[in-house]
């Protein structure tokens, strides 16, 4: 890791903006970038870097991670999640409080702070919980926990208790312009479901998820969101018909964005054939007219995209389907996802945008798109990159990815932090 | 090379063959050829004559070791499979695991390589979780047969080829046939597996009877017509397959009352003279007379459910004998290779 103050001089770099491909030379010293193209006077780097061949990003950000801890350290570490993060791409991580116990204190919020802090691979910033113990009944301190560098609040999969508790949490929360991060779920039609309710689950005798236990709650909470005057942000849908209702309510003036997951933007029911625990996530993946919505939406410059990433331990995946626990971790494969779905027809100026740019505008962080006087948080992606992933080269302790043990293309080589070097494997 | 195509790792059907095509697993009637499951059929009616003998035992599976794991208890599947292996002269061994459905796989796992480090031969396995045979054949112990006897609402191929059996032993053939299976399929494990083994082996029309509670969801993709009224769904039908409605469901929400089931739902000997004169009426069992079939239905002459329980034991004798002649034979190939 460099000190702060360590200057870099990146060559041959290739990047997006406004619309256009770019390609010159950068200059970073402490965490800025301090000249493109023209070299500062008296400019000596501790570091160059050939950037041929790479495709330059402002740090990612994710909308939306589960971090182990606290609570379930067997499934991995706060150090061995943000390292894998890092190695992915981003700089800034933003992760649920449906930890164990719940992080709905201040004092929860500084010590998951700190840890990361300490491990320096990225910035991680909780979203607090809005009831306490997430019970859905108490409101939590969300002024307080705001303060403290919860950048939202949320529910996660947890209910509010009544409905009138929901909407003076969100009245509570619009009082401070703070952020709503909501988990459209109800868990109620959700019935325990492990499985997109429709042909595929009716054949394979999984209990399903109706797709209205995700619209259901999106047409509520957009309502209550509009009375309220609440700032919303749906994490992780997956259903074409929310993409609609959000549309339209961003239509008729109501402050309200959302993002999908990696893993609905990759894969559909149908890959439940087989009972592969790996593709238990929940929500859980739907159909393939949902995935090209939301790819389309993602296309659009509407979505924007999160990992969702939820590393297992192998114990937890290592049973018939219904059994085990949902998650997929997501980090180490990510960069060869970002290619997959290039592939796919989304192009890296849509992905620059629900990756980078709307997270930082929608999530209050400080703007860093490649210009002088930007913070220096960078990626490095290198599509055409042939790797093996396997545990030797995973960050993550969760291997729970369909990818794993598989030949993958694309790579990210290179993440700075305010002008840091997090991750690098160019030499 | 391309980045990994969005593709399942492995699909459920080829799970159960080895590479000649032949059963070494048997954990659903979906994917096999009707060349394979005319070949269980025409296998169990050969021992169907040897179970007619004073002496029903014969020599196919004599030192090979059958283990009955029953995650979910069930008597009467377990003591058929256990005649079954005994018929074929295997050292049997029965276990009862009572699990609640929230238990963890490792357990699981641990639990069957103990038991596959005891050299056993085959596993028939029930359990409460869909796909839980599915897994232990592609994840756990993939050399040595599975026999699924129940795999939460999945499957349940013993039970579906012991019906196709009974079908063909009574109507000599498939095509043409147009059949009814009648209640709660929403739940049935044995409704799934008929259908895709009725589907497989040519029958003109397959019909599911039921409110709209008790149908899975787009149950038409899977080939069957829906049918709420069942005086309609009954109509000059060929083979009738009841099935068993448990009483926990009123508690759901999913039904009003036992009454008003049995009234719209219930099989009596007026609503069966709506189908074909010579037409058979089957039930999985256990039979909950009055709940969804009228007692004078059941023992009447159209019922075939006794038979069924006959068939049962040369079914599974069937299936298990060609299962461990199936990894027998991916055993010789692999060392061959």
């Amino acid at each position: 890791m460099k000190h702060p103050n360590s200057r870099i001089q990146i060559d041959h770099a290739t990047w997006f903006s406004e619309g256009t491909q770019h390609q010159g030379t950068l200059f970073i010293e402490g965490d800025r970038i301090v000249a493109i193209d023209q070299e500062p006077e008296a400019f000596e780097a501790d570091e160059h870097i050939d950037a041929s061949g790479l495709l330059m990003f402002p740090g990612f950000v994710d909308c939306f991670a589960y971090m182990p801890e606290p609570g379930f350290v067997d499934k991995g570490t706060i150090d061995s999640e943000t390292r894998a993060a890092a190695m992915a791409g981003f700089t800034t991580v933003l992760c649920s409080p449906e930890t164990h116990p719940v992080l709905d204190s201040t004092a929860l919020v500084h010590r998951v702070h700190e840890q990361a802090h300490r491990s320096g691979h990225t910035d991680l910033k909780v979203i607090g919980a809005m009831t306490q113990k997430l019970e859905g009944q108490q409101l939590s301190n969300m002024h307080a926990l705001h303060q403290s560098g919860c950048l939202a609040l949320s529910q996660g999969f947890q209910p509010f208790e009544t409905l009138n508790v929901m909407r003076r949490a969100f009245e509570y929360a619009a009082t401070f312009d703070l952020l709503f991060v909501s988990v459209p779920w109800c868990a109620d039609l959700a019935n325990q479901g492990c499985a997109h309710e429709g042909a595929l689950s009716g054949r394979l005798g999984l209990n399903g998820v109706p797709e209205v236990a995700e619209t259901l709650a999106v047409a509520q909470q957009l309502l209550l969101a509009e009375a309220t005057g609440l700032r919303l942000h749906f994490t992780g849908i997956t259903t074409a018909r929310s993409v609609e209702l959000i549309q339209a309510a961003i239509a008729r003036g109501v402050d309200v964005t959302a993002d999908t997951s990696l893993a609905h933007l990759l894969f559909t029911d149908q890959q439940l054939l087989g009972f592969d625990s790996r593709y238990h996530i929940q929500p859980p993946l739907r159909t393939e007219t949902d995935r090209q919505a939301l790819m389309a939406a993602v296309k659009a410059g509407e979505l924007m995209l999160s990992s969702h990433h939820c590393s297992q331990d192998i114990a937890s995946k290592a049973t018939p389907f219904a059994a085990s626990e949902p998650g997929m971790s997501q980090y180490d494969s990510l960069p060869a996802a970002l290619t997959h779905l290039v592939e796919q027809g989304i192009d890296w100026h849509a992905l620059q945008k629900a990756l980078c740019l709307a997270p930082r505008q929608r999530f209050g962080l400080e703007s860093t798109g490649i210009q002088i006087n930007a913070k220096a948080d960078l990626c490095f992606i290198d599509p055409s990159h042939e790797w093996h992933y396997n545990r030797e080269n995973a960050a993550s302790t969760g291997t729970n990815h369909p990818w794993f043990e598989q030949p993958l293309v694309g790579r990210n080589r290179l993440t700075l932090k305010s002008g840091r070097i997090v991750h690098q494997e160019l030499r | 090379m391309h980045s990994k195509p969005a593709g399942a790792s492995f699909t459920a059907p080829n799970v159960q063959l080895n590479d000649a095509g032949k059963l070494k697993h048997f954990l659903t009637t979906e994917g096999l050829s009707p060349e394979l499951l005319t070949d269980i059929l025409d296998t169990a009616d050969s021992f169907i004559s040897t179970q007619n003998r004073s002496i029903k035992t014969v020599p196919i599976l004599r030192g090979k070791t059958v283990v009955n794991l029953f995650f979910e208890n069930s008597t009467r599947t377990r003591s058929t499979f256990e005649l079954a292996a005994k018929r074929l002269s295997a050292d049997i061994l029965n276990l009862d695991i009572a699990t609640s459905s929230t238990k963890k796989g490792e357990s699981l796992q641990d639990t069957l390589w103990n038991l596959e480090a005891m050299h056993s031969d085959m596993f028939v396995v029930r359990h409460s979780d869909s796909g839980a045979a599915h897994f232990i054949a592609s994840q756990v112990t993939p050399d040595i047969a599975i026999i699924n006897a129940g795999d939460g609402r999945h499957a349940h191929p013993t039970q579906a080829m012991l019906d196709m059996l009974t079908i063909r032993r009574n109507k000599g053939r498939f095509e043409g046939l147009v059949v009814a299976i009648c209640g709660d399929v929403l739940h049935s494990r044995v409704a799934r597996s008929e259908i895709q083994a009725l589907k497989t082996l040519g029958v003109a029309e397959i019909r599911v009877i039921a409110p709209k509670t008790l149908i899975p969801k787009d149950i038409e993709d899977l080939g069957v017509r829906f049918f709420s009224n069942m005086d309609e769904g009954l109509k000059q039908v060929d083979v009738i397959t009841m099935l068993r409605l448990q009483k926990e469901r009123m508690q759901s929400a999913l039904l009003p009352s036992q009454s008003e089931y049995y009234k719209l739902y219930g099989l009596s000997q007026e609503r069966l003279g709506l189908a074909q004169p010579d037409a058979i009426v089957m039930h999985p069992g256990p039979m909950n007379r009055g709940v969804e079939i009228e007692s004078s239905v059941a023992d009447g002459a159209q019922s075939v459910i006794l038979e069924q329980v006959s068939n049962g034991i040369a079914v599974r004798m069937a299936v298990m004998a060609m299962a461990v002649s199936g990894q027998q034979e991916a055993r010789k190939a692999q060392s061959e290779s």
